[in-house]
């Protein structure tokens, strides 16, 4: 696909304004939408003249490793001697391109250049999206233009086009835990869509092989799991009805005594909102009225419905079910600071939340709010206490991620009665992946020798964080992407237009139940869908987004392959009616495709692709 | 199980303000959850003694018949002994309470009731259980009401919904939401059993273990969340839509500052608004053909979501297609409310006729609502050139509304059979792609019996739920609809029951318990067990244990292990099972009747290794455990 003459303009004029096109010229730029014969992925190419006497090499990596330390590691050093060519300069926008890709928008974007005739190069960089795909590569052309024209300058192009940047990229960031999905994804070879534009909506496979993501939940998790986990009374009324263990509650109504329901509840006590998550207005703890007030008024802040529970002694810990099986356990710890008899409170505050915030740590800061001070308080600190040395203050009194808790894996130790009763109660709500709170003093014991207490169930297993903190494997993802997912086979039968309306005929007539087809028109089984403004490829895309889809079957003619590259990233078969594609088209499907016929009867190709068998 | 002597103090002394003790006086209350030798059903008993009715029975009869006609009309058909006015007080009170509690609770089922027994002058009635709570406060009621029948004291009446407080207040919570209380009906019918999950009234289980199935208003867990996300947002269905290369209108969103002019323009005259979250109407105007309409349907629709969604007006007809299963199997198309001359009223006078069919409880009057006589009636006769006071021609029709909604005025009408094959297609095929089991569909056409590509016409959303009552007021029956979302996957798992004395039990659990396959759960008086995993001990009662099991989806038989004490309290653990063994019979002969009519197959043994031999190897399980 061509991107407009008007686009192409902009940004050839865009370039201009920070480099010479006498040194550095945008030529042309082309989408491919599926594989093509410069890469087996769908890619955006760009080809690049360069004319005159560029500046060294390692004046440019110098400047470009100070600017991007991250993506260029080392400077130019003394090996790369003698001026840009080409060909490193398309190699240096396609590595600049695909970095910023990759760090903007999670997922590894696979890039690469080539020299082309005299002095022209082209570079390359995986797609995802139009907007992020042009954007990236215009901030990769313009700020490697302007290294080449004045290596020395203070580099004002980042600072215009980097937010450009960023906010094309954030409309197409999978969320935290669809990034990790989309990584395990790609590590299994297995094909990914984007649904509704939605960050956190992806479809992973094809057609009846397909399933649709929600942050980690799929359409195999049911509503009605959902239903019951959003309001954690309901949860815990279940558990009562399914005879496991949850610690005693009420329902705070509005005219209900604290001390009467206190003392009903028992000392110590917990006060948190019954829906809301991520540890929003939990005060975990309470050793008396006072407090309990509190905690009350900051519960109601986030909801009408508040629950007081009675404290269950123990750790906090995370067992996540996947496909009925105990995936993941990891016990939760509050943040804590140890004095060194020097700093205060604050300061060790500060210093953790400093070290949190700078590195590549996936621990959260600690907010300093009233909640911290509260329970500063309630261990007779402030923020100016300073210390002793050892001495281990608790920042929080729950210790949620999201408010800094830290994390360990426990998945070898955990009790089998712990585990099974994770497992049932995940499948007994009907969720396919579902994260437990469970406290117990031991996970290694069971429940009948030392108690413990599911606390909730939620939807987002939060295995992202995991993943990052490398405390359980990555593989966790494909743990639960599971083996459901996967291609339906794809035939394509490529036609001349003359062509095109028998072979349509054809294969309208007999296509079987199950299966798709497409060409100008789009079909499944015997029923025509209803006519669309969607191209080629759009139709295509189309139709392995239907969960029913068994097979899909494709007619293009050459045009539209050389427009849009492959329909899709393998073929299960392919069929050429009458003309040969360009040499490195025929390569290319050569390669993509199972199988490959020429044919030159238009009934002998159309029954070809209606064979069932491969 | 006995009602805890608190709550039964609290009904005694709340009766004692209205009921002279020398007429009726509420000794005890009881609760079993299955069948018991006196009454066929799980049911709530009370027993009562009786004084010196004020009237002779004759009267008494009449005077009944007369303050409970639609309660009383067959009831003495029942009553064997017309001359005892205890049984004929007691009857009463049964069948009162019953109908009390089943109009409460607003459902389309009828509760049973009885006479358990009568000696001298005590005597014990039941209703069916339906929750505790509200039973107990039925019979409160009931109580009431019939002293006051018979002492004529404030009248005889039926209670109204606000005198049946705090039954009705109780019914609030316990009380099924609609669709729950169709699907409840429904499984009544087959012998499916219903139960509440958590405290919610909408989430109801269906069937038991590995037949059992949670539904929530009318979704289950094969409704994805994926599905319900997308349903939810409109924003995100329609990008989905357009991604299916499906129909849907021309649309934008826009946001709290944003200008909708520019919006309307793009999609193009006359448009709709709709905020861009929230459902059943709210906020939604239509066929918008001004910029000052726009502008203040916007800030109507403000009010649910900051943004808002501008689409082009589709023209057409609105049709609701429901999809269960990957089938359409209900399509009704949404008809504007309107009347037809008949040369001699005026339209006025017509709607009134209209609406005066459409008053009452929504089951009575066909889930049909009255057309509003407000403002936008009075326009949209304008706009027709009439008046309320213009008599219309014989045969001329006049639309009363511009929108088919159904609770102002809108009907609908079953169009099944017309859909196009396309049209059908499309739906089923979208109800996949979002990840619906079950969902109702809106589509605009001009005509649902020809394709897409002929009439045109689009997809406007694609809703969690297939909006029954759209359907009932088209002529779809509440059996029909609700057996529709059950379907065939909720049902009954083998139920095995072994009643033994206590020391025997406990040789059945060590027996037992060790060679219990996966897949079958064991349920003692105070604990139970599933496959090799002990549940954590807790004190909750027999029939609790037994229901805990039940939830259990992996779960493909159970066996249920008490005591004669324990059937005593709670009742049958059911009300069939599919084999029944006892040991060394401890039973009376009342019970033996009662488990014989419940038991598919009954066997005495003579002790505890034969009856575990025999429920092991009854082929109702799968392979035990060697």
């Amino acid at each position: 696909v061509k991107i407009g003459q008007a686009q192409f303009d902009k940004l050839a004029q865009m370039l201009a304004d920070f480099c010479p096109p006498g040194m550095l010229r945008l030529v042309d730029i082309e989408i491919f939408l599926g594989p093509n014969p410069h890469a087996d992925f769908a890619a955006l190419r760009g080809l690049i003249e360069t004319s005159r006497a560029l500046p060294p090499k390692r004046r440019v990596l110098d400047r470009l490793h100070q600017d991007f330390p991250r993506l260029f590691p080392h400077s130019g050093g003394d090996k790369s001697d003698g001026p840009c060519d080409a060909a490193t300069v398309a190699a240096l926008i396609a590595k600049l391109a695909g970095a910023l890709l990759t760090e903007k928008i999670t997922v590894d974007f696979r890039f690469d250049s080539s020299a082309e005739d005299g002095s022209r190069a082209s570079f390359l960089i995986e797609f995802l999206t139009h907007t992020s795909s042009l954007q990236a590569a215009a901030t990769a052309l313009i700020l490697i233009g302007e290294r080449l024209a004045v290596p020395e300058a203070a580099g004002e192009a980042i600072g215009t086009y980097m937010p450009l940047l960023d906010k094309a990229c954030a409309q197409c960031r999978p969320n935290n835990e669809s990034s990790a999905l989309i990584a395990a994804a790609r590590r299994q070879d297995l094909p990914y869509l984007q649904i509704g534009q939605d960050i956190a909506l992806w479809q992973i496979g094809w057609g009846v092989r397909s399933e649709q993501y929600w942050v980690s939940a799929s359409n195999v998790d049911g509503v009605v799991a959902r239903r019951l986990s959003f309001n954690k009374a309901t949860t815990k009324q279940l558990c009562r009805q399914l005879g496991l263990p949850t610690p005693d509650w009420r329902l705070l109504d509005a005219a209900d005594e604290l001390p009467r329901v206190a003392s009903t509840i028992g000392w110590p006590c917990v006060v948190k909102p019954a829906d809301r998550g991520g540890g929003v207005g939990v005060s975990a703890d309470i050793r008396d009225i006072a407090t309990l007030e509190r905690a009350v008024s900051l519960a109601r802040g986030h909801s009408r419905r508040v629950l007081i529970e009675a404290h269950e002694p123990g750790d906090d810990y995370r067992l996540m079910v996947v496909d009925g099986r105990l995936a993941m356990a990891i016990r939760l710890d509050p943040p804590h600071i140890i004095g060194d008899g020097e700093r205060t409170v604050g300061e060790l505050v500060a210093a953790l939340n400093d070290a949190r915030e700078g590195g590549e740590t996936y621990l959260l800061p600690v907010p300093v709010d009233d909640m911290m001070l509260t329970t500063l308080n309630s261990q007779a600190v402030d923020l100016a206490t300073i210390l002793p040395e050892g001495k281990a203050v608790k920042l929080r009194t729950n210790s949620n991620h999201a408010t800094g808790g830290t994390i360990t894996d426990v998945i070898d130790t955990v009790h089998p009665q712990v585990r099974r009763l994770a497992e049932q109660l995940t499948a007994a709500m009907g969720f396919r992946v579902a994260g437990i709170d469970y406290v117990t003093r031991d996970i290694r014991r069971s429940h009948d020798e030392v108690g413990g207490g599911i606390i909730e169930v939620n939807t987002t297993a939060g295995f992202e964080v995991v993943i990052k903190a490398q405390i359980v494997p990555e593989t966790l993802a494909e743990v639960v992407i599971g083996d459901r997912p996967g291609r339906v086979p794809v035939a394509l039968l490529i036609a001349p237009s003359e062509s095109q309306a028998e072979i349509g005929d054809v294969l309208r007539d007999r296509l079987p139940r199950g299966w798709a087809a497409a060409g100008d028109w789009a079909r499944m089984g015997p029923i025509d869908l209803p006519a669309s403004k969607l191209d080629h490829f759009g139709r295509a895309q189309a139709l392995l987004r239907y969960p029913g889809v068994e097979r899909l079957l494709l007619l293009w003619n050459l045009d539209s392959l050389y427009e849009f590259g492959l329909p899709a990233d393998s073929l299960a078969r392919t069929v050429i009616l009458g003309e040969a594609p360009k040499a490195d088209w025929l390569g290319l499907l050569e390669r993509r495709s199972a199988r490959l016929d020429r044919v030159g009867v238009a009934a002998e190709a159309a029954a070809m692709l209606l064979e069932a068998g491969e | 199980m006995k009602l805890h002597p608190d709550e039964l103090e609290r009904l005694q002394s709340r009766l004692t303000l209205t009921l002279p003790e020398t007429i009726i006086r509420l000794d005890e209350i009881e609760i079993h959850t299955g069948p018991t030798p006196h009454a066929p059903v799980p049911a709530l008993t009370a027993t009562m003694e009786l004084g010196d009715a004020p009237v002779e029975p004759d009267r008494l009869v009449d005077l009944l018949r007369e303050a409970f006609p639609a309660i009383f009309d067959d009831v003495t058909a029942k009553v064997t002994d017309l001359s005892d006015t205890a049984v004929i007080i007691a009857s009463a009170v049964a069948r009162l309470a019953a109908a009390f509690a089943a109009q409460v609770l607003e459902m389309d089922i009828d509760l049973r009731s009885g006479l358990a027994w009568t000696e001298n002058r005590k005597a014990a009635v039941w209703i069916e259980l339906f929750e505790p709570d509200l039973g107990v406060h039925a019979l409160g009621a009931a109580l009431m009401a019939v002293a006051r029948a018979l002492t004529g004291d404030g009248g005889p009446h039926i209670p109204s919904r606000e005198e049946l407080a705090p039954a009705g207040v109780i019914a609030v919570a316990a009380r099924p939401n609609f669709e729950s209380g169709i699907l409840i009906a429904a499984a009544r019918c087959r012998g499916i059993p219903a139960r509440r999950i958590g405290d919610d009234h909408a989430i109801w289980q269906f069937g038991w273990g590995s037949r059992g199935e949670q539904i929530w208003v009318t979704s289950t867990n094969r409704d994805g969340v994926t599905a319900q996300r997308l349903s939810r947002n409109k924003r995100l269905g329609k990008l989905l839509m357009a991604e299916l290369g499906l129909p849907t209108p021309e649309w934008r969103v826009i946001g709290l500052d944003d200008d909708p002019g520019p919006a309307a323009d793009a999609v193009g005259w006359p448009c709709v608004v709709k905020p861009l979250s929230g459902g059943a109407g709210r906020g939604v105007s239509t066929n918008l053909r001004t910029m000052a309409d726009l502008q203040h349907s916007v800030s109507m629709a403000r009010r649910y979501d900051q943004f808002t969604l501008i689409e082009a007006h589709e023209p057409g007809e609105d049709h609701r297609l429901m999809v269960i299963d990957g089938r359409l199997v209900a399509a009704v198309r949404r008809d504007f409310p309107a009347v037809i001359g008949d040369g001699l009223s005026t339209i006025g006078e017509l709607v009134a006729e209209l609406n005066g069919t459409r008053f009452g409880p929504e089951r009575e009057v066909g889930y049909l609502s009255p057309v509003p006589d407000d403002a936008e009636l009075v326009g949209t006769l304008a706009a027709q050139g009439f008046t309320k006071d213009s008599i219309l021609a014989a045969g001329r029709k006049v639309l009363l509304r511009t929108n088919a909604n159904r609770s102002t005025g809108g009907t609908a009408t079953d169009v099944l059979g017309k859909v196009h094959p396309q049209v059908r297609m499309m739906a089923e095929q979208l109800a996949g792609a979002f990840g619906f089991r079950a969902t109702g569909i809106d589509y605009m056409t001009r005509d649902v019996s020809r394709s897409h590509d002929d009439v045109g016409g689009a997809i406007l959303e694609v809703n969690t739920t297939p909006g029954f009552r759209v359907l009932l007021a088209s002529g779809y029956q509440e059996d029909t609809l609700g057996a529709r979302i059950l379907g065939r996957f909720p049902g009954r798992i083998p139920l095995l029951l072994v009643v033994a004395a206590a020391e025997e039990i406990a040789q059945i659990d060590r027996l037992a318990a060790a060679r219990l396959p996966p897949t079958a759960g064991l349920a003692f008086a105070d604990s139970a067990q599933i496959g090799s995993m002990r549940l954590p001990r807790r004190t909750i009662d027999a029939s609790a244990w037994l229901g805990a099991l039940m939830l259990y989806p992996n779960l493909k038989a159970v066996i249920v292990a008490w005591s004669a004490d324990d059937l005593a309290v709670s009742g049958l653990p059911a009300d069939a099972m599919d084999l029944t063994v006892i040991v060394r019979n401890p039973l009376s002969r009342a019970w033996m009747a009662t488990l014989r009519t419940a038991s598919a197959d009954l066997v005495c043994v003579g002790g505890a290794e034969s009856a575990v031999e025999r429920l092991l190897s009854s082929g109702l399980l799968e392979a035990p455990l060697s």
